[in-house]
């Protein structure tokens, strides 16, 4: 079965997160066009997505939505992979990170959350 | 506490993170986000429940930025493009109302991002 992540950029950007998610074995749903951050939790309520990753200036207005809407565990404002890496270990599921689309983020995240979710199985 | 709903519900949706709002923080957004409403109807923006805490926690974004005398990378150019004119001064306006008698110089990059949370909610309002 295959793990399903969402991406909502800000900016309409994620691409690169996409392309590590991918490389890591998970399959990105990116949501296309700006303020896609807003829409992170409908989407993946949408899609049954495992883990949602949102991108925005501050890092945390589209996690803090979806916890509001979905009742999410999130973490915000961060600013590198390994944030994202420690947020998944805890079993966040919405993380809200600055603008930082890298393919090395979604590769890492990727990674945490398959191994959290081989350990849970 | 405060008698801010709006601090009540941010701080509630972040309570179980790695930075919940602290006391400094209440008082901080106690000062801005009155501003951001004023500013949001002054332009004609109704905000809805999700935009207003939006709003908030990109507010305790910069609170927190200005506390601790960060500034964010700058942005691709294009972005502040998409912003008219003014709506980027009047962004601005209020970032150094908050920022300026607290000594802190805002870089572009906080007025883009503040202009645009007033940009989404304008277009969600006309869509």
């Amino acid at each position: 079965m295959t793990v399903k992540i969402v991406i909502g950029h800000r900016l309409g950007k994620g691409q690169a997160v996409a392309d590590g998610i991918r490389a890591a074995g998970g399959e990105p749903i990116l949501i296309p066009g700006p303020g896609a951050d807003m829409k992170v939790g409908d989407v993946m309520a949408a899609e049954g997505a495992a883990l949602g990753i949102s991108f925005c200036g501050s890092g945390g207005a589209g996690a803090v939505t979806a916890k509001a809407k979905y009742g999410h565990d999130i973490e915000f404002g961060m600013r590198s992979p390994q944030a994202g890496i420690t947020a998944v270990q805890q079993g966040k599921t919405v993380l809200g990170f600055g603008f930082l689309d890298s393919e090395e983020l979604g590769f890492k995240v990727t990674e945490a959350l398959l191994k959290k979710l081989g350990e849970s199985a | 506490m405060t008698d801010d709903p709006l601090i009540e519900a941010l701080t509630g949706a972040v309570a179980d993170t790695a930075e919940p709002v602290r006391d400094e923080d209440r008082h901080a957004l106690a000062r801005l986000l009155p501003l951001i409403e004023e500013r949001a109807a002054a332009e004609r923006i109704l905000l809805d429940e999700d935009r207003r805490l939006a709003l908030a926690v990109h507010a305790l974004g910069f609170v927190r930025r200005v506390r601790a005398g960060e500034h964010l990378d700058a942005l691709d150019p294009g972005v502040a493009e998409e912003i008219t004119p003014g709506s980027l001064a009047a962004a601005r306006e209020l970032i150094d109302a908050y920022g300026t008698p607290l000594g802190h110089a805002a870089r572009d990059t906080e007025v883009v991002l503040l202009a645009l949370h007033f940009e989404t909610a304008r277009q969600l309002q006309e869509s």
